[in-house]
């Protein structure tokens, strides 16, 4: 082989090698959704959706229905469903946003999409939603994910955290299943009862990781032993003595699992071993899941739900943590269309029948509770509409938020894993919450 | 003139290769330019986003910081904890491992030749990946289902339930156990290979001086076996300061911060609190520690032992 012939074979090696990478970097046009703005003109448009619900064998079937309907009745569209479980949601989907590769639409809880909006990676729904949807969607929901006046999140699921009372194990401990703690105090008490009676028994479902998702999940504990930790321009931290000492106490006692996320928690509940949780609805859903004997009168014989046992104002809180939106990227080529998409997932027959209901979620509109009156009407879901909604306060989410709130669950954390004193633990967090909040 | 070598037969006929440093450098330049591309690109983009502040959920707030990153990592105690958990980690975990793995390829080196295949078994650990090796032994320690606690108390070694992952004294524990499970088939592995290579003659004579069977292994089969340890060790201190999924998996770094090491706090930074600036001169200064550790390990290939 002469000398030229070598070079010219380099060459084509090395324009090879160049161009799998560049391939390999950039996306495929195959991938590309060619779409329209227009969706009445939809022809072969492909809609990715990033969500955990596919990632769990309770919601799993059911969601796969909604999104199979949802082809069926839009043909031409096509639904690429990414499932991402739900504590790999916050860093895969920034992976996505810094690589500006982002999906169409996504599932959220309400503190981490308005990260997103603040990363300036969303659409503001303003101008992608319906009238028809604006006019009947839950206001209340809506303004969760509002970023510098701007709205940014689709409610799909409505999730406030109720007190959930396991009636059969409170009557075995010798507990009226009938009246449920009203306060923090008769809270403590009854579990102080249970262990003593049974230490297998949880007293109580407590999340203690260190996440965000954490300190939503213990905000409305917080607010019953005092003030927030963060509140406008203050950072209260220092302030959380009691709710500290209390939430230490909980877990030497051994009343609760010091470390588990909530979800952790719910195989237990369905096993009969948790006294009291403070979860969503669709516990109810995710129960039934994990027990196929667990049927609906059986359920409702066993658990009831109320607010929150009051604190020390007199008062009960809770927050729409475990609420679900969905959210439409900046970058996607079908914003309308994957708007639509949200919007069947959250009112249409379809996702109502298939998911809302079974799961146990609370409708995101006031059009589902009259298309469907019967579906909401059992106990359980009465007593969340009724008694738990009124009582929800929305922590300040904001581009700071997530930094706070994590670092406030690390100190929690230390709380319950240590034995330095409250106070002092309470002083390094506090400077470390105003360095975040400022 | 380029040096032409002629010892390349195709179908009987002979042909030359061109073998100049030109050709040389040509033929590496595709692998150099992917790796650049993978490897530099990247490298160089976080040095450049370490001088930035720049967090995510701020972009309307992106500055150029200079050294505010480095000056900000000389106050930042939780650095500290977790430069101070990887070095602890690491030493426990390349130490022990060591140890055992030598343990076993000497017991398995001792055994006839119809248990060869117990290597094979031995070796199952170390090609789990991380993730699943995490989720095993999260479920093992686990304080309400593991076996561990379900052993130690039915030993009568403890009274009650201990919560290993939740515990600062017990959760480090729990991780290098991990990973001493994991990663001791390596060293076995290693040391096998090492002790076929020491010629039989060699332990005969000495046996023949009258050595005793620690004195043959004192001054015959370790001295043979001084480059492996040497150079496995170095590799897996590199993996270890560099290791993510079965602590993350296992502990997420917690409880507070008693687990995190280094590379759990970089994804912290990043991608729990987005600070992709400080992230990012927390990166510099770890692969500034690994690649001295690096030079150390090619100075040791390097070394005739």
């Amino acid at each position: 082989m002469t000398k030229r012939n070598n070079f010219l074979m380099l060459l084509l090696v090395f324009a090879l090698a160049v161009a799998v990478v560049v391939t390999g970097c950039g996306k495929s046009e195959t991938e590309e959704t060619p779409g329209t703005e227009e969706p009445a003109q939809v022809e072969n448009v492909e809609i990715s959706f990033v969500n955990w619900a596919t990632a769990e064998e309770a919601t799993k079937p059911k969601i796969e229905k909604v999104i199979a309907a949802f082809e069926a009745e839009n043909p031409g569209v096509k639904i690429k469903n990414i499932t991402i479980p739900f504590s790999e949601v916050q860093n895969q989907v920034t992976v996505m946003i810094t690589g500006n590769n982002t999906p169409d639409v996504a599932q959220v809880p309400g503190d981490l999409g308005v990260s997103f909006a603040a990363m300036g990676a969303l659409e503001p729904v303003e101008g992608i939603l319906s009238e028809d949807f604006k006019a009947t969607v839950t206001q209340s929901y809506l303004n969760v994910g509002t970023v510098d006046g701007q709205k940014y999140l689709i409610p799909w699921g409505g999730g406030p955290n109720g007190f959930w009372y396991n009636k059969k194990l409170m009557a075995e401990v010798g507990l009226d299943p009938n009246s449920p703690p009203k306060t923090m105090e008769e809270l403590t008490k009854a579990m102080e009862t249970a262990h003593g009676k049974n230490p297998d028994i949880i007293g109580l479902q407590f999340d203690t990781t260190v996440r965000p998702f954490a300190t939503e999940f213990q905000w409305p504990f917080i607010k019953s032993f005092g003030p927030l930790p963060f509140e406008g321009d203050q950072v209260n931290v220092n302030q959380m003595t009691d709710y500290a000492n209390w939430l230490r106490n909980l877990m030497a006692k051994g009343y609760s699992l010091p470390g588990k996320k909530l979800g952790e928690f719910r195989p237990l509940a369905a096993q009969n071993r948790v006294l009291f949780a403070f979860d969503a609805p669709f516990l109810k859903g995710t129960m039934q899941s994990l027990d196929a004997n667990l049927t609906d009168e059986i359920f409702y014989e066993t658990w009831g739900v109320s607010a929150l046992p009051a604190g020390k104002d007199g008062k009960s809180y809770t927050t729409a943590g475990s609420n679900h939106y969905t959210c439409v990227f900046k970058n996607s080529k079908n914003k309308e269309i994957a708007a639509k998409f949200a919007e069947y997932l959250a009112n249409s027959e379809v996702g109502i029948k298939e998911y809302i209901v079974p799961m146990g979620f609370l409708p995101v509109t006031s059009s589902a509770v009259e298309k469907f009156p019967e579906a909401f009407d059992n106990a359980i879901t009465k007593a969340f509409l009724d008694e738990v909604n009124p009582t929800i306060i929305v922590p300040p989410y904001s581009a700071k938020y997530t930094q706070a709130a994590a670092d406030l669950s690390a100190a929690m954390q230390e709380v319950i894993t240590t034995n330095k004193p409250v106070e002092e633990i309470l002083k390094a967090a506090q400077a470390k919450a105003e360095e975040a909040w400022k | 003139m380029p040096k032409k070598i002629s010892h390349l037969f195709s179908g009987g006929r002979r042909r030359d290769v061109d073998d100049s440093p030109k050709t040389a450098a040509l033929l590496i330049a595709p692998s150099i330019i992917v790796v650049a591309l993978v490897i530099l690109y990247p490298l160089l983009n976080s040095v450049y986003l370490s001088f930035l502040k720049y967090k995510l959920t701020e972009p309307g707030n992106i500055a150029f910081a200079l050294f505010d990153n480095y000056k900000r990592m000389l106050h930042d105690t939780t650095f500290f904890i977790a430069f101070k958990n990887t070095v602890v980690f690491t030493s426990f975990t390349v130490v022990i491992s060591l140890v055992l793995g030598l343990v076993m390829a000497l017991a398995i080196d001792q055994l006839p030749k119809r248990f060869s295949g117990l290597r094979g078994v031995f070796l199952v650990p170390w090609v789990i990946p991380g993730i699943v090796v995490g989720y095993l032994f999260m479920y093992m320690f686990d304080v309400e289902v593991g076996i561990v606690n379900y052993i130690l108390k039915n030993a009568g070694l403890i009274q009650s339930y201990l919560p290993w992952l939740m515990r600062n004294d017990l959760a480090m524990i729990a991780i290098i156990v991990a990973h001493i499970w994991n990663q001791t088939p390596f060293y076995m592995l290693m040391f096998t290979a090492g002790l076929k290579s020491i010629p039989e003659d060699v332990k005969e004579a000495a046996y023949v001086e009258g050595a005793s069977r620690w004195q043959e292994f004192w001054h015959v089969t370790l001295p043979y076996l001084k480059g492996i340890l040497v150079i496995s060790s170095l590799l897996m201190v590199i993996r270890n300061f560099n290791n993510f999924p079965i602590i993350f998996t296992m502990t997420g770094g917690g409880p507070v911060y008693a687990t995190t090491t280094s590379v759990v706090y970089i994804y912290k930074l990043a991608f729990e609190q987005f600070n992709i600036g400080y992230a990012s001169a927390v990166g510099i200064v770890w692969v500034l520690v690994l690649l001295a550790i690096s030079l150390l390990y090619i100075k040791a290939t390097q070394k005739d032992f």
